[in-house]
């Protein structure tokens, strides 16, 4: 250990700390701190507290989208783990020139911008260009139909939108298990599917479990699918904070609405990390 | 006709073989050994039995029946894997009874052969435990009780034992063939050690670069070997080049050195001046003082001495060749370090074969 | 058995239709001649790429959106790089706590990070400017960069380091000539992830652009509240193009499996 050692440590990290402090950390300090300011009525705000922000939560409009947040959350969360499951699996079995070239779509999928996804799901699921067309073509439907707009298309685009997201999270686990455990399976008289269901999945269940609370996460910060895909009623909670911070201007009152926001979804992880851990517990 | 079969089996991926042209009769109920150096094939044989590998060519038949199409959770063969691959989710005689729970089994049925199973491998009263809390041997014991837990009509093993200390090892190979024998199961075992391949095994098959080598009884295969493969990877041997001697019917010979030397056998079809390999075990080896000549014996000097104390092994250079004599030591010879000597390689412990 | 292989390949090859399924339509809809949106397209034409380059207002969301990126990725690492190495080099706390801060960004809603953001900058009296976005992105966008270089540290054998000790290497030797050769790939697959996630972010853009500083994402977001334009067809085309070609890179000329995680019997 050379003297001036640890300092030198120390100093390799005044960057970081610097950028993160005050880009990150301060930011968020602020906005704590502002969500208990009070609203002037001409359209600005200044320094107080109170708590009026906060009180407005529940009314029963926000409370209706905060609903609809969690359950578009937990089912999309829920179908993209189960889809991605199989898919990630197969996938890791798969040689690898065909293992990159599927990831390299993935990958390509994933980093596309909310607005392009949820802009071509419209366009897919539209009257004039979309799928209803080839339907038709094909002679099941007899007319073409709009399909966006509506509670499904919202659920369908955040689906669509995590699936890849949830390969990824899930694909260093597969790669993991061992091919012996499955060939064992097999020898023992499993067929693929259960090998699959009675071996893998079992086997997968902390990744599953962690995919699925930070596809939820991911999914409860959703702003231009449910704008797109559906109507006002399907709107989550990230629309309604935009919505109150540029639309109103009522920046406390949308900083109250992110705090709660950030509660309500912490303590849903918390609480299902909390079930995982019981569920491993009975497990052993 | 029962037992297995292996009809021209041939494995190759991309460019490169890993198994070619196998071609086995292999006799129900025999404990059997795929005998080899790394990166010889006989893995990948083992998984062609099981159907974990399609082969590119070739069948594969058990019992009279082809089971070359059959995937292999329908082929009913008990397997170890190198890696045990015991299920970490399960308990031990969850583990055990998996493929009884596929089949429909009861639970108290699985419960009662669970036990019957792990009092077969010593290791009785561990069902309830998590595969985590037991030690190496155990966990070898566990897999080899989960193998043969539906009765299957093969038993294969792919190099169980490597990862056990010696002693471990030599106790499970004691256990594994005696439980064999009990059974009466075909047996089918991968291994790299030829001792082990030699004491536990009632058929041998060598194996190298893909094909096989020889197949025989461990004796055989040591006594007699087939080519100059065998013959090195078996036990020590002294490889000797030698050129097949004119000789008289009956009376074969080779030249070592420009010495003639009687042997017992020529390889097929070899005539005279064609080039050979004369190998013969150092046990097998005579070193004698200098100057005793006589029929089949060579003269050199003696340049290096190993006494390992079970043993003492000579090395006696003779005209640029080495023979390697080992004896034990009230046999030890008595010509030290320097000194000159004579080998004498008897007839009937040469074994010669193609170059 | 056949049939087994084939359900399982078809399964595959539908999940993966599906997800490419809209990439093809847009880019059916970008190449359409006339404006209207039809599919498939009537009559074939690039036009509506060379409007992107033409129209000042998409041209300027282009420059801008490259500009941020850029620099975001260089950022990105910057901040990400110190943390992984600290951490793994000197295992202190306080890079653990870096560790720990640096992973949160990814873990909250994209429109908290914005509107503290948004804040911040008010407060200052300076919002809607390129910096703003640059800085918002790198410092939200750590998170992956970070973890793909630790993990690249961690398949590093802490004896190479001690060999390069000893024969003379001090710490700063060292980490030129022995760590940063290593982590390279994890470095480059960083920034090109950092880079092309930026280009396509769209929340922090919107609330922090104010549309003076428009993004080519934020663009396409407000044009389409004015009117369907063909144009927004083809950027989205671009984007795909763009992401396919840098990560097919990555998965060409490097090990794009082991890059994400993947773990090889002959790994250590």
């Amino acid at each position: 250990m050379k003297a001036g050692g640890r300092r030198g440590r120390l100093f390799v990290l005044g960057f970081p700390s610097l950028m993160l402090g005050a880009f990150f950390l301060a930011p968020f300090a602020i906005m704590v701190v502002y969500s208990f300011y009070h609203r002037v009525e001409s359209g600005f705000y200044e320094p107080g507290f109170e708590l009026t922000h906060y009180r407005n939560f529940f009314s029963p409009l926000f409370t209706r989208h905060l609903l609809i947040s969690i359950e578009f959350s937990v089912l999309a969360a829920a179908f993209s783990c189960a889809i991605a499951l199989p898919f990630t699996f197969i996938l890791s079995r798969y040689p690898r020139r065909l293992q990159v070239a599927i990831l390299v779509t993935v990958l390509s999928v994933l980093s596309l911008s909310e607005v392009i996804v949820a802009y071509s799901w419209s366009v897919l699921l539209s009257r004039p260009a979309g799928i209803s067309n080839l339907l038709v073509a094909i002679g099941l439907m007899d007319r073409p139909q709009s399909w966006s707009r509506g509670y499904w298309a919202v659920l369908f685009g955040l689906t669509y939108f995590n699936t890849p997201f949830a390969v990824l999270i899930m694909f260093p686990q597969c790669t993991r298990l061992e091919r012996e455990i499955t060939e064992a399976a097999q020898t023992m008289g499993a067929s693929p599917v259960r090998t699959f269901l009675t071996v893998v999945v079992p086997m997968l269940r902390p990744t599953i479990l962690s995919a699925f609370i930070l596809l939820f996460v991911f999914t409860m910060g959703a702003f231009v699918t449910p704008q797109w895909l559906g109507r006002p009623e399907h709107w989550m909670f990230a629309i309604l904070i935009g919505d109150q911070a540029l639309q109103r201007g009522n920046i406390p009152f949308a900083a109250a609405l992110a705090m709660f926001f950030m509660v309500v979804t912490l303590a849903l992880v918390a609480i299902t990390v909390r079930l995982g851990r019981s569920q491993e517990a009975r497990f052993r | 006709m029962s037992g297995l079969a292996l009809r021209g089996l041939s494995k190759r991926f991309g460019e490169l073989t890993a198994v070619e042209d196998v071609e086995l009769e292999l006799p129900e109920g025999k404990f059997i050994s795929f005998l080899g150096p790394s990166g010889c094939g006989k893995t990948t044989l083992l998984r062609l039995i099981a159907g974990l590998e399609k082969p590119s060519a070739g069948r594969v038949v058990l019992d009279g029946e082809d089971i070359t199409d059959v995937p292999t959770h329908r082929r009913n063969i008990g397997m170890v894997f190198q890696s045990l691959a015991l299920f970490p989710h399960l308990t031990v005689g969850e583990n055990i009874t998996y493929g009884l729970r596929i089949r429909g089994t009861d639970r108290t049925a699985r419960r009662a052969r669970a036990e019957a199973l792990l009092e077969a491998v010593h290791l009785p009263g561990v069902a309830e435990r998590h595969v985590s809390q037991l030690s190496g041997g155990q966990r070898q014991r566990v897999a080899i009780a989960r193998a043969l837990a539906l009765e299957p009509r093969l038993f294969l093993l792919d190099e169980p034992l490597s990862a056990l200390d010696a002693k471990l090892r030599e106790e499970m190979q004691v256990e594994l063939r005696m439980l064999q024998q009990r059974l009466g199961i075909t047996t089918v075992i991968v291994t790299h050690d030829q001792r082990e391949a030699m004491t536990m095994s009632d058929l041998v098959v060598v194996m190298s670069t893909a094909r096989v080598r020889q197949v025989g009884p461990p004796l055989e295969i040591y006594r007699n070997p087939a080519n100059a493969f065998v013959a090195d990877f078996i036990g020590t041997s002294n490889l000797i080049e030698a050129e097949v001697a004119k000789a008289a019917a009956g009376d074969p010979a080779v030249r070592v050195a420009g010495v003639r030397f009687a042997v017992e056998r020529l390889p097929e079809g070899a005539s005279a001046g064609d080039a050979v390999t004369l190998t013969i075990r150092p046990e097998d080896v005579h070193v004698l003082a200098a100057g005793e000549n006589g029929p089949n014996r060579l003269a050199g000097r003696v340049s290096f001495v190993r006494d390992v104390g079970v043993s003492v092994e000579t090395f006696v250079a003779c005209d640029g060749i080495t023979v390697v004599s080992i004896a034990s030591p009230k046999d030890r010879p008595r010509v030290g370090q320097g000194d000159a000597a004579v080998v004498e390689l008897p007839r009937e412990a040469c074994v010669v074969v193609g170059r | 058995m056949r049939l087994g292989r084939l359900a399982r390949d078809t399964f595959v090859g539908l999940v993966l239709m599906t997800m490419a399924a809209p990439l093809v339509v847009v880019a059916g809809v970008s190449l359409n001649a006339r404006k209207m949106l039809f599919f498939p397209p009537r009559g074939l034409s690039l036009h509506w790429y060379a409007q992107v380059f033409e129209k000042r207002a998409w041209f300027e969301a282009l420059t801008t959106s490259l500009t941020v990126a850029v620099s975001a990725g260089v950022i990105a690492l910057a901040i990400a790089l110190p943390i992984s190495y600290a951490l793994w080099r000197y295992r202190i706390t306080y890079a653990r706590v870096l560790y720990g801060i640096g992973m949160l960004p990814f873990a909250l809603p994209p429109v908290i990070t914005a509107l503290g953001m948004l804040i911040f900058w008010a407060n200052l009296g300076y919002v809607g400017k390129i910096p703003n976005i640059v800085i918002a992105h790198g410092v939200f966008l750590v998170t992956l960069p970070m973890v793909m270089i630790s993990l690249g540290l961690e398949s590093i054998d802490h004896e190479v380091l001690e060999a390069a000790r000893i024969m003379g290497a001090d710490d700063r030797t060292a980490f030129r000539t022995v760590v940063l050769p290593l982590i390279l790939p994890y470095l480059v697959a960083g920034y090109a992830f950092v880079f092309v996630l930026s280009l396509n972010e769209f929340i922090i853009s919107y609330f922090l652009g104010q549309f003076v500083t428009v993004t080519l994402p934020v663009k396409v977001f407000s044009q389409l509240r004015s009117g369907y334009s063909p144009v927004i067809a083809s950027v989205s085309v671009m984007f795909i193009l763009l992401a396919v070609a840098v990560f097919g890179a990555i998965g060409r000329f490097g090990d794009l499996p082991k890059l994400l995680g993947a773990w090889r019997p002959d790994d250590r």
